[in-house]
């Protein structure tokens, strides 16, 4: 500190003057401020950007189509056919399927690491979960076409061999276990002792303090857990393109052992490398119109689960 | 404290002193601290009529370590039947590690490791065959943080009788909530709030919820780990009277920083202390002596004793 630069008067005496901020320090602070204020606002500009570009293109969609062809047989964008029940019933049964596999492994996951678990073992299983996490979906998406189709859909199920919407699901469920594992263990890890404790002082079980005490407590990180995997296998792309069983078109259909397109996966086979997509004059627009259904289905799963935390939250 | 107790107070103390400095001085030479505790028994015995020999926890030798860490250096001491037992000593001293050791509550340590032995009723329940949940059925602990489930007032008390299925029907299980409550003087403050989460209340009435719902399983034993270290000197007499009324039907071990309180509340103290280890250059917690409340506080047989309950350290 440079002694000779405060301003507190000679004589001893306090002033208003002498309690006031340096200037130059308050223009830092100011500079600071500023130029964070602008990173976030960068940040909001982009996604205010993308959802412009979204709607403008979509409501185009929205205004030229003729609705008959967005309720039909399937989804055939460059023939003016937009069947887009095709598409969400797909992200919904991959969804699904997804959740019933990474749900009660993520979850069996969690609570083997954060309640069972000694401290040696959390420490080397938790990092190879994370790396897990890391896997690039291309090649689960490999994976789910070449080893969990043959093996699981066709021994199991008795589906197709080849890319099957229960193959996809799979696969998907594969790619968010460490999604899901991860943000529950954090969740349950961060439910203080003392109510472990209290639990146990009563005579409780470790699997009766983990089901009453310690999931109850969690339950708004485990939604959040459960939010952000599902949002992660609806936006799922690489993995139910390769392994959905279907290429650039699709009839409807609700079996899980047959093919089909995902909302991305539709999107993903009409845009590739280029913005000339071929077809009829809505084709292009039309990926437009599927994103915002998604981004739609999206934000509203995300409202309900806040509304279900609210509800069934403990708070500690 | 009021004169009438202040004066009760004396009296025994001088009474006590008495006993000891006219017969049995020889007997009491005071080589270990539990046989110290045991002659003076039968040398007060007509004096203190809640002095019954009835041992409920005897310790002896008890270490306890955290990985390679000696917390608590060969403690012997024997707890008896429907007294307070008061644990007192400066922070570091491995009196809350020994009450832990009460109901293996240790266990939840990964690393704690406990050596010696530590008799239930003649029990040892340091045995590979005993189950700790059975342990802790059968002794309570409260915390020195209130810690009320983020459950309703209700739900708190009703979760020993239910984990533990002492509570087959509702209007049981409604009944050993109103009593437990009753028994911690919390039902009228709580009685139309059993709904409400029990965060909602004060931090003086959680700790009396958190002894209502250790006493809801009805245990033999009450360990208290600093129960009134978080609340104000209100909420802490509250919490001494209800150990008052509740010590006819539980032993109860206490943790206290609080020297005062133990001279209140409890019929026998244990004083430990940190001792450094000259070996490794660690603090090691040492029981330095156990005896009547009233010796330890007024006629102390060790000099660390007399200097820490007379203010002169820690």
């Amino acid at each position: 500190m440079d002694v000779t630069d405060t301003r507190i008067d000679p004589a001893g005496e306090l002033t208003v003057e002498s309690l006031m901020a340096n200037p130059r320090q308050a223009r830092k602070e100011r500079l600071i401020r500023d130029s964070l204020g602008a990173t976030a606002l960068v940040s909001v500009l982009i996604s205010g950007l993308i959802i412009w570009s979204l709607f403008s293109e979509a409501w185009t969609f929205m205004v030229e189509v003729d609705w008959g062809a967005v309720w039909d047989i399937g989804w055939f964008p460059r023939r003016g056919i937009y069947d887009i029940k095709t598409l969400i019933a797909a992200s919904l049964i991959i969804t699904g399927i997804a959740m019933v596999v990474a749900g009660p492994l993520g979850l069996g996951a969690a609570i083997y690491l954060s309640e069972y678990a000694r401290p040696g073992v959390r420490r080397t299983l938790k990092p190879i979960l994370e790396i897990l996490a890391g896997i690039p979906s291309v090649v689960l998406g490999f994976f789910a076409l070449e080893w969990i189709a043959p093996n699981v859909v066709k021994t199991l199920f008795g589906g197709p061999a080849a890319g099957s919407l229960l193959a996809a699901g799979i696969g998907v469920g594969v790619l968010v276990i460490p999604l899901v594992a991860s943000i529950s263990e954090d969740a349950m890890k961060a439910v203080p002792m003392s109510l472990r404790e209290a639990s146990s002082g009563l005579g409780a079980r470790k699997l009766t303090t983990t089901v009453r005490v310690v999931l109850p407590a969690a339950v708004s990180g485990l939604m959040a857990a459960f939010i952000v995997a599902v949002s992660r296998a609806l936006g799922e792309t690489m993995v139910v393109f390769m392994a959905g069983g279907a290429a650039q078109t699709a009839v409807y259909t609700h079996d899980p052992l047959d093919g089909s397109l995902t909302m991305t996966a539709g999107m993903t086979s009409l845009a590739r490398g280029t913005d000339n997509v071929v077809g009829e004059g809505l084709t292009f627009q039309s990926l437009f119109f599927v994103g915002l259904v998604l981004f739609v289905v999206t934000f509203a799963l995300n409202l309900v689960a806040d509304r279900f935390v609210h509800r069934v939250r403990e708070q500690y | 404290m009021d004169t009438v107790s202040e004066s009760v107070w004396t009296d025994r103390v001088e009474a006590a002193t008495e006993t000891i400095r006219t017969g049995q001085m020889e007997q009491a030479e005071p080589q270990a601290a539990p046989r110290l505790g045991q002659d003076l028994d039968r040398a007060v015995q007509s004096d203190a009529p809640d002095a019954t020999g009835d041992a409920v926890f005897e310790v002896e030798d008890l270490n306890v370590y955290y990985g390679d860490f000696r917390a608590v250096q060969d403690a012997t001491f024997t707890v008896y039947k429907r007294e307070i037992t008061a644990m007192i000593g400066p922070s570091g001293c491995g009196k809350t590690s020994v009450l832990r050791c009460f109901n293996r509550m240790n266990d939840l340590i990964p690393t704690a490791r406990v050596e010696g032995r530590l008799d239930f009723h003649n029990v040892p329940i340091y045995d590979p065959r005993v189950d700790p949940v059975e342990v802790r059925r059968r002794i309570g602990m409260v915390f020195q943080k209130p810690n009320p489930f983020p459950k309703s007032v209700y739900d708190n008390i009703a979760f020993g009788p239910r984990v533990t299925g002492m509570a087959k029907k509702k209007s049981d299980l409604d009944d050993i909530v109103e009593r437990s409550l009753g028994r911690s003087a919390l039902w009228d403050e709580v009685k139309d709030r059993l709904k409400d989460s029990a965060l909602g209340l004060s931090g003086g009435q959680q700790q009396r919820l958190c002894i209502a719902r250790a006493i809801a399983v009805d245990p033999d034993v009450l360990l208290m780990d600093e129960p009134c270290s978080a609340l104000d000197p209100i909420a802490t007499t509250r919490i001494e009277d209800l150990m008052q009324e509740i010590k006819d039907d539980y032993t109860i071990v206490i943790v206290t920083h609080n020297m005062q309180q133990a001279a209140r509340i409890s019929n026998r103290t244990a004083f430990f202390t940190a001792q450094l280890d000259s070996t490794n250059d660690q603090r090691c917690g040492l029981l330095v002596e156990y005896d009547r409340t009233e010796t330890i506080f007024s006629n102390p047989s060790d000099e660390r004793t007399e200097n820490y309950v007379t203010g002169r350290f820690g």
